[in-house]
Protein backbone atom coordinates (compact mmCIF):
# COMPACT_ATOMS: atom_id res chain seq x y z
CA UNK A 1 0.00 0.00 0.00
CA UNK A 2 1.14 3.53 -0.74
CA UNK A 3 2.50 4.85 2.52
CA UNK A 4 1.46 8.38 1.69
CA UNK A 5 -2.17 7.50 1.10
CA UNK A 6 -2.34 5.82 4.47
CA UNK A 7 -0.72 8.72 6.25
CA UNK A 8 -2.73 11.43 4.52
CA UNK A 9 -4.77 13.86 6.59
CA UNK A 10 -8.15 12.92 8.00
CA UNK A 11 -7.80 9.39 6.88
CA UNK A 12 -10.50 6.84 7.37
CA UNK A 13 -11.03 3.59 5.55
CA UNK A 14 -13.21 0.57 6.02
CA UNK A 15 -11.06 -2.20 7.33
CA UNK A 16 -12.82 -4.96 5.49
CA UNK A 17 -12.11 -3.39 2.14
CA UNK A 18 -8.72 -1.78 2.21
CA UNK A 19 -7.05 -1.91 5.47
CA UNK A 20 -7.71 -5.11 7.33
CA UNK A 21 -4.52 -7.11 6.58
CA UNK A 22 -2.09 -4.52 7.93
CA UNK A 23 -4.44 -3.79 10.83
CA UNK A 24 -4.62 -7.38 11.89
CA UNK A 25 -0.85 -7.55 11.83
CA UNK A 26 -0.65 -4.43 13.96
CA UNK A 27 -3.47 -5.29 16.35
CA UNK A 28 -1.18 -6.83 18.96
CA UNK A 29 1.12 -3.84 18.97
CA UNK A 30 0.67 -1.84 22.15
CA UNK A 31 0.48 1.52 20.41
CA UNK A 32 -2.70 0.64 18.53
CA UNK A 33 -5.80 1.69 20.43
CA UNK A 34 -9.17 0.13 19.79
CA UNK A 35 -12.77 0.97 20.64
CA UNK A 36 -15.86 -1.00 19.62
CA UNK A 37 -18.94 1.04 18.74
CA UNK A 38 -22.25 -0.83 18.86
CA UNK A 39 -25.38 0.86 17.58
CA UNK A 40 -29.10 0.53 16.90
CA UNK A 41 -31.83 2.77 15.43
CA UNK A 42 -35.61 2.73 15.09
CA UNK A 43 -36.07 -0.10 17.57
CA UNK A 44 -39.71 1.07 17.86
CA UNK A 45 -40.69 -0.52 21.17
CA UNK A 46 -39.80 -4.02 19.95
CA UNK A 47 -39.22 -5.49 23.38
CA UNK A 48 -40.13 -9.02 22.28
CA UNK A 49 -38.64 -10.82 19.26
CA UNK A 50 -40.69 -10.80 16.05
CA UNK A 51 -43.07 -13.78 15.93
CA UNK A 52 -41.77 -17.02 14.46
CA UNK A 53 -44.20 -16.70 11.54
CA UNK A 54 -43.13 -13.14 10.67
CA UNK A 55 -42.59 -12.84 6.91
CA UNK A 56 -39.39 -10.82 7.09
CA UNK A 57 -37.82 -11.28 10.52
CA UNK A 58 -39.05 -14.63 11.91
CA UNK A 59 -38.00 -14.95 15.54
CA UNK A 60 -35.46 -12.13 15.19
CA UNK A 61 -34.70 -9.23 17.51
CA UNK A 62 -35.96 -8.76 21.05
CA UNK A 63 -34.11 -6.93 23.79
CA UNK A 64 -33.12 -10.04 25.74
CA UNK A 65 -31.31 -11.44 22.70
CA UNK A 66 -29.79 -8.04 22.00
CA UNK A 67 -28.47 -7.86 25.54
CA UNK A 68 -27.01 -11.36 25.29
CA UNK A 69 -25.10 -10.31 22.17
CA UNK A 70 -23.92 -7.04 23.71
CA UNK A 71 -22.74 -8.84 26.86
CA UNK A 72 -20.81 -11.34 24.75
CA UNK A 73 -19.05 -8.54 22.84
CA UNK A 74 -18.32 -6.69 26.11
CA UNK A 75 -16.71 -9.85 27.51
CA UNK A 76 -14.45 -10.08 24.45
CA UNK A 77 -13.61 -6.39 24.02
CA UNK A 78 -12.27 -4.07 26.65
CA UNK A 79 -13.80 -0.87 25.38
CA UNK A 80 -17.34 -0.72 24.07
CA UNK A 81 -19.65 2.23 23.43
CA UNK A 82 -23.36 1.52 22.87
CA UNK A 83 -25.41 4.13 20.98
CA UNK A 84 -28.90 4.59 19.52
CA UNK A 85 -30.12 6.92 16.77
CA UNK A 86 -33.73 7.45 17.85
CA UNK A 87 -37.30 6.23 17.36
CA UNK A 88 -37.05 4.13 20.47
CA UNK A 89 -40.79 4.63 20.95
CA UNK A 90 -43.92 3.54 19.05
CA UNK A 91 -44.64 0.32 17.25
CA UNK A 92 -45.90 -2.22 19.78
CA UNK A 93 -48.55 -2.21 22.55
CA UNK A 94 -45.72 -1.91 25.09
CA UNK A 95 -45.44 1.72 24.10
CA UNK A 96 -49.17 2.40 24.05
CA UNK A 97 -49.57 0.99 27.53
CA UNK A 98 -46.38 1.98 29.34
CA UNK A 99 -45.48 5.17 27.39
CA UNK A 100 -41.82 4.34 26.88
CA UNK A 101 -40.91 3.50 30.47
CA UNK A 102 -40.04 -0.12 29.69
CA UNK A 103 -37.92 0.86 26.66
CA UNK A 104 -35.86 3.18 28.89
CA UNK A 105 -35.48 0.56 31.63
CA UNK A 106 -34.29 -2.00 29.09
CA UNK A 107 -31.81 0.34 27.40
CA UNK A 108 -30.40 1.33 30.79
CA UNK A 109 -29.98 -2.32 31.74
CA UNK A 110 -28.23 -2.99 28.43
CA UNK A 111 -25.83 -0.17 29.26
CA UNK A 112 -26.58 2.30 26.50
CA UNK A 113 -24.20 5.26 26.66
CA UNK A 114 -26.16 7.80 24.60
CA UNK A 115 -29.03 8.20 22.13
CA UNK A 116 -30.60 10.91 20.05
CA UNK A 117 -34.33 11.64 19.71
CA UNK A 118 -36.35 10.47 16.75
CA UNK A 119 -39.68 12.01 15.71
CA UNK A 120 -41.58 9.12 17.33
CA UNK A 121 -39.85 9.79 20.64
CA UNK A 122 -42.27 12.73 20.86
CA UNK A 123 -45.28 10.38 20.61
CA UNK A 124 -45.96 10.38 24.34
CA UNK A 125 -45.65 14.17 24.28
CA UNK A 126 -42.61 15.95 25.64
CA UNK A 127 -43.92 15.43 29.18
CA UNK A 128 -44.28 11.73 28.40
CA UNK A 129 -40.71 11.59 27.11
CA UNK A 130 -39.51 13.37 30.22
CA UNK A 131 -41.35 10.91 32.45
CA UNK A 132 -40.00 7.89 30.58
CA UNK A 133 -36.46 9.23 30.69
CA UNK A 134 -36.60 9.31 34.49
CA UNK A 135 -35.78 5.63 33.97
CA UNK A 136 -32.88 6.30 31.58
CA UNK A 137 -29.37 6.38 32.96
CA UNK A 138 -27.86 7.46 29.66
CA UNK A 139 -27.90 10.84 27.89
CA UNK A 140 -30.02 12.12 25.04
CA UNK A 141 -27.98 14.19 22.61
CA UNK A 142 -29.91 16.75 20.54
CA UNK A 143 -27.94 19.55 18.90
CA UNK A 144 -30.55 20.97 16.52
CA UNK A 145 -33.67 20.93 18.69
CA UNK A 146 -33.65 24.05 20.84
CA UNK A 147 -35.78 23.03 23.83
CA UNK A 148 -35.16 26.25 25.79
CA UNK A 149 -38.84 27.22 26.05
CA UNK A 150 -40.11 23.68 26.64
CA UNK A 151 -40.23 21.12 29.45
CA UNK A 152 -37.14 19.48 27.94
CA UNK A 153 -34.99 22.54 28.63
CA UNK A 154 -31.60 21.29 29.89
CA UNK A 155 -32.85 17.68 29.80
CA UNK A 156 -30.84 16.88 26.70
CA UNK A 157 -27.24 17.70 25.79
CA UNK A 158 -25.60 18.88 22.58
CA UNK A 159 -22.49 16.75 22.84
CA UNK A 160 -20.88 14.23 25.13
CA UNK A 161 -17.28 13.04 25.33
CA UNK A 162 -16.38 9.47 26.27
CA UNK A 163 -12.92 8.08 26.99
CA UNK A 164 -12.53 4.45 26.09
CA UNK A 165 -9.23 2.60 25.89
CA UNK A 166 -7.20 5.78 25.58
CA UNK A 167 -9.42 7.05 22.76
CA UNK A 168 -11.40 10.23 23.20
CA UNK A 169 -14.75 9.87 21.48
CA UNK A 170 -17.01 12.87 20.87
CA UNK A 171 -20.69 12.16 20.23
CA UNK A 172 -23.53 14.49 19.29
CA UNK A 173 -27.03 14.10 17.86
CA UNK A 174 -29.13 15.71 15.14
CA UNK A 175 -32.81 15.16 14.39
CA UNK A 176 -35.33 15.54 11.61
CA UNK A 177 -37.62 18.56 11.08
CA UNK A 178 -40.63 17.90 13.32
CA UNK A 179 -43.16 20.04 11.47
CA UNK A 180 -45.32 17.69 9.41
CA UNK A 181 -44.08 14.59 11.25
CA UNK A 182 -45.14 15.46 14.77
CA UNK A 183 -48.32 17.34 15.68
CA UNK A 184 -47.48 21.03 16.25
CA UNK A 185 -49.07 21.07 19.68
CA UNK A 186 -46.75 18.28 20.80
CA UNK A 187 -43.39 19.78 19.84
CA UNK A 188 -44.72 23.19 20.91
CA UNK A 189 -42.02 25.80 21.28
CA UNK A 190 -39.17 23.54 20.16
CA UNK A 191 -37.02 25.53 17.72
CA UNK A 192 -35.66 23.52 14.80
CA UNK A 193 -32.10 24.49 13.94
CA UNK A 194 -30.23 23.75 10.72
CA UNK A 195 -28.77 20.25 11.15
CA UNK A 196 -25.74 20.87 8.93
CA UNK A 197 -24.74 24.07 10.73
CA UNK A 198 -25.24 22.54 14.18
CA UNK A 199 -23.49 19.28 13.25
CA UNK A 200 -20.44 21.10 11.93
CA UNK A 201 -20.37 23.33 15.02
CA UNK A 202 -20.54 20.30 17.34
CA UNK A 203 -17.87 18.44 15.38
CA UNK A 204 -15.56 21.45 15.52
CA UNK A 205 -16.13 21.84 19.29
CA UNK A 206 -15.35 18.17 19.80
CA UNK A 207 -12.26 18.34 17.63
CA UNK A 208 -11.03 21.34 19.64
CA UNK A 209 -11.64 19.32 22.80
CA UNK A 210 -9.19 16.81 21.41
CA UNK A 211 -11.53 14.02 20.37
CA UNK A 212 -9.89 11.31 18.28
CA UNK A 213 -13.17 10.02 16.92
CA UNK A 214 -16.27 12.14 16.24
CA UNK A 215 -19.62 10.38 15.93
CA UNK A 216 -22.91 11.93 14.82
CA UNK A 217 -26.11 10.20 15.93
CA UNK A 218 -28.62 11.17 13.28
CA UNK A 219 -32.35 10.79 12.88
CA UNK A 220 -32.31 12.74 9.59
CA UNK A 221 -32.76 9.75 7.30
CA UNK A 222 -30.32 8.08 4.90
CA UNK A 223 -31.14 9.77 1.59
CA UNK A 224 -33.99 11.51 -0.25
CA UNK A 225 -34.72 12.24 -3.87
CA UNK A 226 -35.06 15.95 -3.12
CA UNK A 227 -33.13 18.66 -1.29
CA UNK A 228 -34.19 17.50 2.20
CA UNK A 229 -31.16 17.13 4.45
CA UNK A 230 -30.19 13.47 4.81
CA UNK A 231 -27.17 11.67 6.23
CA UNK A 232 -25.63 11.65 2.75
CA UNK A 233 -26.16 15.40 2.36
CA UNK A 234 -24.84 16.06 5.87
CA UNK A 235 -21.77 13.88 5.26
CA UNK A 236 -20.92 15.68 2.01
CA UNK A 237 -21.27 19.07 3.73
CA UNK A 238 -19.40 18.18 6.91
CA UNK A 239 -15.81 18.68 7.97
CA UNK A 240 -14.80 16.85 11.13
CA UNK A 241 -17.36 14.07 11.48
CA UNK A 242 -15.89 10.59 11.09
CA UNK A 243 -19.08 8.54 11.35
CA UNK A 244 -22.80 9.16 11.03
CA UNK A 245 -24.93 6.51 12.74
CA UNK A 246 -28.30 7.09 11.13
CA UNK A 247 -31.97 6.29 11.51
CA UNK A 248 -35.49 7.37 10.50
CA UNK A 249 -35.60 5.83 6.99
CA UNK A 250 -35.27 2.28 8.42
CA UNK A 251 -32.44 1.69 5.94
CA UNK A 252 -30.51 -1.54 6.27
CA UNK A 253 -26.89 -1.17 5.19
CA UNK A 254 -24.98 -4.43 4.93
CA UNK A 255 -21.83 -2.32 5.15
CA UNK A 256 -21.25 1.37 5.85
CA UNK A 257 -21.54 3.89 3.01
CA UNK A 258 -18.47 6.04 2.35
CA UNK A 259 -19.02 9.67 1.42
CA UNK A 260 -16.35 12.32 0.78
CA UNK A 261 -16.82 15.38 2.98
CA UNK A 262 -16.21 18.96 1.85
CA UNK A 263 -12.48 18.73 2.51
CA UNK A 264 -12.12 15.42 0.70
CA UNK A 265 -12.02 13.05 3.69
CA UNK A 266 -14.13 9.96 4.00
CA UNK A 267 -17.17 9.91 6.29
CA UNK A 268 -18.86 6.63 7.10
CA UNK A 269 -22.66 6.31 7.27
CA UNK A 270 -24.24 3.28 8.89
CA UNK A 271 -27.86 2.30 9.63
CA UNK A 272 -29.23 -0.99 10.95
CA UNK A 273 -32.76 -1.18 9.49
CA UNK A 274 -35.37 -1.17 12.25
CA UNK A 275 -37.09 -3.15 15.01
CA UNK A 276 -33.91 -4.16 16.83
CA UNK A 277 -33.27 -6.94 14.33
CA UNK A 278 -29.64 -6.00 13.74
CA UNK A 279 -26.83 -4.60 15.81
CA UNK A 280 -24.25 -2.47 14.02
CA UNK A 281 -20.66 -2.94 15.07
CA UNK A 282 -17.72 -0.74 14.13
CA UNK A 283 -14.29 -1.51 15.56
CA UNK A 284 -12.16 1.61 15.39
CA UNK A 285 -8.39 1.61 15.57
CA UNK A 286 -6.49 4.77 16.38
CA UNK A 287 -2.73 4.98 16.19
CA UNK A 288 -1.14 8.20 17.38
CA UNK A 289 2.36 7.04 16.49
CA UNK A 290 1.28 7.17 12.89
CA UNK A 291 0.06 10.70 13.35
CA UNK A 292 3.46 11.73 14.66
CA UNK A 293 5.03 10.18 11.58
CA UNK A 294 2.52 11.96 9.41
CA UNK A 295 3.47 15.30 10.93
CA UNK A 296 7.10 14.52 10.20
CA UNK A 297 6.16 13.61 6.68
CA UNK A 298 4.47 16.93 6.11
CA UNK A 299 7.71 18.84 6.45
CA UNK A 300 9.84 16.49 4.40
CA UNK B 1 16.06 18.08 9.78
CA UNK B 2 15.90 20.89 12.30
CA UNK B 3 12.61 21.96 10.78
CA UNK B 4 11.26 18.47 11.33
CA UNK B 5 12.13 18.53 15.00
CA UNK B 6 10.31 21.80 15.53
CA UNK B 7 7.16 20.36 14.08
CA UNK B 8 7.38 17.29 16.26
CA UNK B 9 7.71 19.44 19.39
CA UNK B 10 4.67 21.41 18.37
CA UNK B 11 2.79 18.17 18.13
CA UNK B 12 3.82 17.10 21.62
CA UNK B 13 2.88 20.48 23.08
CA UNK B 14 -0.44 20.34 21.40
CA UNK B 15 -1.12 16.88 22.77
CA UNK B 16 -4.83 17.51 22.85
CA UNK B 17 -4.88 17.83 19.07
CA UNK B 18 -7.02 15.10 17.59
CA UNK B 19 -5.58 12.02 16.01
CA UNK B 20 -6.42 11.85 12.36
CA UNK B 21 -5.41 8.33 11.54
CA UNK B 22 -8.34 6.05 12.12
CA UNK B 23 -9.21 2.71 10.63
CA UNK B 24 -12.39 0.78 11.07
CA UNK B 25 -13.60 -2.77 10.75
CA UNK B 26 -17.38 -2.88 10.24
CA UNK B 27 -19.79 -5.70 10.89
CA UNK B 28 -23.60 -5.90 10.76
CA UNK B 29 -24.83 -8.56 13.18
CA UNK B 30 -28.25 -10.23 12.95
CA UNK B 31 -29.94 -10.65 16.31
CA UNK B 32 -31.08 -14.22 16.23
CA UNK B 33 -31.18 -16.96 18.84
CA UNK B 34 -33.06 -20.23 19.06
CA UNK B 35 -34.43 -19.43 22.47
CA UNK B 36 -34.99 -16.26 24.42
CA UNK B 37 -32.15 -16.00 26.91
CA UNK B 38 -32.91 -15.45 30.53
CA UNK B 39 -30.97 -12.42 31.70
CA UNK B 40 -31.32 -9.26 33.76
CA UNK B 41 -33.87 -7.97 31.28
CA UNK B 42 -36.23 -10.92 31.68
CA UNK B 43 -36.89 -9.91 35.29
CA UNK B 44 -37.47 -6.29 34.29
CA UNK B 45 -39.82 -7.13 31.41
CA UNK B 46 -41.72 -9.97 33.11
CA UNK B 47 -44.40 -7.99 34.98
CA UNK B 48 -44.98 -5.64 32.01
CA UNK B 49 -45.22 -8.58 29.61
CA UNK B 50 -47.71 -10.45 31.80
CA UNK B 51 -49.94 -7.46 32.42
CA UNK B 52 -49.98 -6.59 28.72
CA UNK B 53 -50.80 -10.17 27.78
CA UNK B 54 -53.79 -10.12 30.10
CA UNK B 55 -55.07 -7.04 28.34
CA UNK B 56 -54.25 -7.99 24.76
CA UNK B 57 -55.38 -11.60 24.77
CA UNK B 58 -59.10 -10.96 24.99
CA UNK B 59 -61.97 -10.93 22.52
CA UNK B 60 -63.10 -7.37 21.82
CA UNK B 61 -65.64 -8.23 19.12
CA UNK B 62 -66.38 -10.37 16.09
CA UNK B 63 -65.94 -10.10 12.33
CA UNK B 64 -68.46 -11.96 10.13
CA UNK B 65 -65.69 -13.07 7.78
CA UNK B 66 -61.93 -12.89 7.34
CA UNK B 67 -61.38 -9.25 6.39
CA UNK B 68 -58.31 -8.03 4.60
CA UNK B 69 -56.95 -4.83 3.09
CA UNK B 70 -56.94 -4.72 -0.72
CA UNK B 71 -56.89 -2.05 -3.41
CA UNK B 72 -58.88 -0.20 -4.54
CA UNK B 73 -61.51 -1.24 -2.00
CA UNK B 74 -62.12 -4.02 0.49
CA UNK B 75 -64.39 -4.92 3.40
CA UNK B 76 -61.65 -4.13 5.92
CA UNK B 77 -60.90 -0.73 4.43
CA UNK B 78 -64.60 0.11 4.19
CA UNK B 79 -65.08 -0.86 7.82
CA UNK B 80 -62.07 1.17 9.03
CA UNK B 81 -63.35 4.29 7.27
CA UNK B 82 -66.92 3.68 8.48
CA UNK B 83 -65.77 3.11 12.05
CA UNK B 84 -63.69 6.29 12.20
CA UNK B 85 -66.50 8.24 10.51
CA UNK B 86 -69.10 6.92 12.96
CA UNK B 87 -66.88 7.42 15.98
CA UNK B 88 -66.25 11.04 15.07
CA UNK B 89 -69.73 12.02 13.83
CA UNK B 90 -71.19 10.55 17.02
CA UNK B 91 -68.86 12.86 18.94
CA UNK B 92 -69.47 16.02 16.88
CA UNK B 93 -72.62 16.78 14.87
CA UNK B 94 -71.67 18.63 11.72
CA UNK B 95 -74.21 20.34 9.43
CA UNK B 96 -71.73 20.63 6.56
CA UNK B 97 -71.31 17.52 4.34
CA UNK B 98 -68.66 15.30 5.89
CA UNK B 99 -66.77 12.25 4.76
CA UNK B 100 -63.88 10.19 6.03
CA UNK B 101 -60.63 9.54 4.16
CA UNK B 102 -57.75 7.52 5.57
CA UNK B 103 -54.46 6.20 4.23
CA UNK B 104 -53.38 2.65 3.37
CA UNK B 105 -55.27 2.29 0.10
CA UNK B 106 -57.62 5.27 0.49
CA UNK B 107 -60.53 3.90 2.51
CA UNK B 108 -63.47 6.33 2.38
CA UNK B 109 -66.79 6.56 4.17
CA UNK B 110 -69.96 8.57 3.49
CA UNK B 111 -68.70 9.28 -0.02
CA UNK B 112 -67.88 7.51 -3.28
CA UNK B 113 -65.40 8.12 -6.03
CA UNK B 114 -67.10 7.42 -9.37
CA UNK B 115 -64.90 7.49 -12.44
CA UNK B 116 -62.40 9.52 -10.45
CA UNK B 117 -65.00 12.09 -9.27
CA UNK B 118 -65.59 12.55 -5.54
CA UNK B 119 -69.27 12.44 -4.49
CA UNK B 120 -69.83 13.35 -0.85
CA UNK B 121 -73.19 12.38 0.64
CA UNK B 122 -75.29 15.45 1.41
CA UNK B 123 -73.40 17.64 -1.05
CA UNK B 124 -75.88 19.99 -2.75
CA UNK B 125 -75.95 23.19 -4.80
CA UNK B 126 -74.64 26.23 -2.98
CA UNK B 127 -72.43 24.22 -0.58
CA UNK B 128 -68.81 25.23 -1.12
CA UNK B 129 -67.06 23.43 1.73
CA UNK B 130 -67.05 20.01 3.32
CA UNK B 131 -65.37 18.46 6.33
CA UNK B 132 -62.94 15.57 5.95
CA UNK B 133 -62.35 13.27 8.90
CA UNK B 134 -58.80 12.06 8.43
CA UNK B 135 -55.51 11.33 10.18
CA UNK B 136 -52.87 13.89 11.09
CA UNK B 137 -50.55 11.91 8.84
CA UNK B 138 -52.62 12.65 5.72
CA UNK B 139 -53.54 16.17 6.81
CA UNK B 140 -49.83 16.96 7.06
CA UNK B 141 -49.31 15.85 3.45
CA UNK B 142 -48.36 12.21 4.08
CA UNK B 143 -49.01 9.77 1.20
CA UNK B 144 -48.78 12.79 -1.15
CA UNK B 145 -52.15 14.10 0.12
CA UNK B 146 -51.17 17.61 -0.98
CA UNK B 147 -54.84 18.60 -1.51
CA UNK B 148 -55.06 19.14 2.25
CA UNK B 149 -52.93 22.25 1.70
CA UNK B 150 -56.18 23.83 0.43
CA UNK B 151 -57.89 23.39 3.80
CA UNK B 152 -59.57 26.42 5.32
CA UNK B 153 -60.01 25.13 8.86
CA UNK B 154 -58.60 22.35 11.02
CA UNK B 155 -60.18 20.85 14.11
CA UNK B 156 -57.77 18.55 15.96
CA UNK B 157 -59.62 15.84 17.82
CA UNK B 158 -56.66 14.35 19.67
CA UNK B 159 -58.33 10.95 19.21
CA UNK B 160 -56.17 8.05 18.04
CA UNK B 161 -57.46 6.06 15.05
CA UNK B 162 -56.67 2.93 17.04
CA UNK B 163 -58.91 4.06 19.90
CA UNK B 164 -61.73 4.94 17.51
CA UNK B 165 -61.55 1.45 15.96
CA UNK B 166 -61.44 -0.29 19.33
CA UNK B 167 -64.40 1.63 20.70
CA UNK B 168 -66.46 0.98 17.56
CA UNK B 169 -65.80 -2.78 17.75
CA UNK B 170 -66.74 -2.82 21.41
CA UNK B 171 -69.84 -0.73 20.74
CA UNK B 172 -71.26 -2.89 17.93
CA UNK B 173 -69.98 -6.33 18.98
CA UNK B 174 -69.97 -7.81 15.50
CA UNK B 175 -68.59 -5.51 12.86
CA UNK B 176 -70.00 -5.16 9.34
CA UNK B 177 -68.28 -6.48 6.25
CA UNK B 178 -69.33 -4.21 3.40
CA UNK B 179 -67.58 -5.27 0.21
CA UNK B 180 -69.01 -2.43 -1.96
CA UNK B 181 -66.49 -0.97 -4.36
CA UNK B 182 -66.50 2.66 -3.23
CA UNK B 183 -63.79 3.90 -5.56
CA UNK B 184 -63.84 3.51 -9.34
CA UNK B 185 -61.76 5.30 -11.97
ZN1 LIG C 1 -38.63 5.06 12.72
Amino acid sequence: MDRRSFLGTGFLVTGGVLFAPSLLAAENSTRLKKVTILHTNDTHSNIDPFPDNHAKFPGMGGVEKRMMLIEKIRSEEGHVLLLDSGDIFQGTPYFNKYKGVLEMKCMSAMGYDAATMGNHDFDAGMEGFLKATEHADFSFLCANYDFTDTVLNKKTQRTKVFKKGGIKIGVFGVGVELKGLVTDTIFGKTQYLDPIIEANACALELKKEGCDLIICLSHLGYEYGDEQVSDKVLAANSEHIHVILGGHTHTFLAEPTQVKNRIGNTVLINQTGWGGVHLGRLDFYVDDQLLAKKEMLVVQ
Amino acid sequence: MRFGIIVLLLFILGACASTDTIAVHPEMISIKADSIPNNELSAIIGPYRDSLKGEMDRVVGYAPLHMMAARPSSSLMNWVADAVFTDQTRAVRLSTPTFCLLNNGEPIANARVEKGKLMVNGMRDGVTHFWVITSDYLMNGGDKATFFNKRTEVNRTGRLVRDALMSEIERVGTISADTTLRITF
